[in-house]
Parts: C-alpha cells; structure tokens; sequence
C-alpha cells in the first residue's frame, strides 16, 4: 500500500499540541484511530524525537495496532517549539517542522523511512519545504520519498 | 566457521528507528564478515532482552548499566557522524565475533 502525505500549517504552544494537531488531521484523513495522537505526545515524554541536524525536525511516532495505513503527517509551525533529542533527552532542540509518522508496517515502509532520514539532513530540500505551499509539499514529498 | 553474533536493536517504539538502524547494521556485519542475527525491540525491553544476545545497539539514549555491551547508533538514523558510527558498530561486531 502506498504511503500517504499530509502537509498542514498550524501554531501550537508546546511539543504536545504539535503532536496533537499532526494526530488530528491523521485522524481526520482516515489513517489513524482517535487518540493517536494523545499516544504519540504520551510516547514522546518518553521517548524524545527531536532531530539535531543543521535544521532541526522532529519525528514524534508510535507503534499503534490502529493504523491503516504508512503515512507522514508534515505540520509546518507558525512559530518553532522545543522537543527533547532523540539521542539525548537532556537536550533540547527548537522547531517549526515536526514530521509525524503513522507506521503501520516498518519493513514495507523501510525505503521511504531510509529516504526520510536522508531528506532531514538536507537543509535545502527542508527551506523548500517552507516556502512551498501546503499543496505543493505534499507533492514534492511524494516525489522526494517516494510511496 | 565464525559463530553468528546474536544483535539487540532497540529505539523507543521499536518501529522507525530501529529499522532503519537494522538495515544499516546486516550492510555493515555483510561487509566485514561477521555473521549476525538480529532481533528488534524497544528501550524498555532492552533488561529483559539483553540477556539473549552478545551485544546491544540502541538508537535512543539509554543509561542504565547493562550486562552486555552496548553501542549508541544513532549515527546510523540520522545521518549525523555516520562513517565514525559505522565504523565503531563493525569493530566492536568484530572483536565480539572473535570472542565467542
């Protein structure tokens, strides 16, 4: 099955709001249940995702029986909120892009997570990601990732 | 013939992280000839887990002391200082495949 991408443009306050509103509209769109959203900000105070590469990201995730679907919700922030580091949750980084994974089957979705990684290290393609259109995003992403 | 090195991967879910850092490490152990098995989990496994394998590689941080030795590999999933992690990830599956 192929992997769904969701751009939205938001403002929250903290990292949980972040993750709630990325929850929402995955929800909305079908691919998640309810509170997967909730799941993921309760696995982020565990377990941080914030991504100390030239612009930082975050990647808030969860393994969840309830997906239907591999997506990644992108929610561009109005103003950047601060998230624990993934490999050091004693540090912090600040971000106004925060990359919501709905895996539902990590194998079939390797590819697209091995291109992830290498998409969050590239400052340019991140800036593109910015000045594009909620719409356009969408689409570069797919091109970029890949389904 | 050299004993397969049985290999922890864990990160906080055990779904994104560590998948990526699986693929990454069977790349690594297949070009350095150390024959591995690998086996998937998440941080708070890893007491539980260890006590299966001979080494344990995590994406996330972890601290607690553990019985076996352990490498952090988030290198490998973020791109970040990636050829001195896999550098570290085939030396130590080396020398812990000439121990066994």
């Amino acid at each position: 099955m192929k992997t769904r991408y969701l751009v939205i443009h938001g403002t929250a306050a903290n990292s949980e709001e972040a993750i709630k509103l990325c929850g929402d509209a995955l929800y909305k769109a079908g691919i998640v249940e309810k509170n997967f959203g909730v799941l993921c900000a309760q696995r982020e105070k565990d377990f941080p995702t914030g991504l100390p590469t030239e612009i930082p990201t975050a990647i808030p995730h969860v393994k969840d029986e309830g997906i239907t679907q591999n997506a990644i919700c992108l929610l561009k922030l109005n103003c950047p909120v601060t998230f624990k580091r993934l490999d050091d949750d004693t540090e912090e980084v600040k971000t106004d892009m925060i990359f919501n994974l709905a895996i539902k089957d990590a194998n079939e979705h390797l590819a697209v997570l091995q291109k992830m990684m290498a998409f969050l290290n590239d400052p340019e393609v991140l800036l593109k990601c910015k000045k594009l259109s909620n719409k356009e995003t969408e689409a570069y992403l797919q091109e970029k990732l890949g389904s | 013939m050299a004993k397969e090195v049985k290999v922890l991967v864990a990160c906080g879910s055990g779904v994104a992280t560590s998948t990526i850092a699986q693929e990454e490490i069977k790349e690594i152990a297949k070009n350095a000839g150390v024959k591995i098995r690998l086996v998937k989990g998440t941080i708070a496994e890893v007491p539980i887990k260890q006590k299966d394998v001979d080494v344990v590689f995590t994406t996330a941080n972890y601290r607690n002391p553990l019985e076996k030795p352990h490498l952090s590999v988030f290198g490998l999933v973020s791109g970040l200082n990636k050829e001195a992690s896999k550098k570290k990830v085939e030396e130590l599956l080396k020398t812990i495949s000439e121990e066994l």
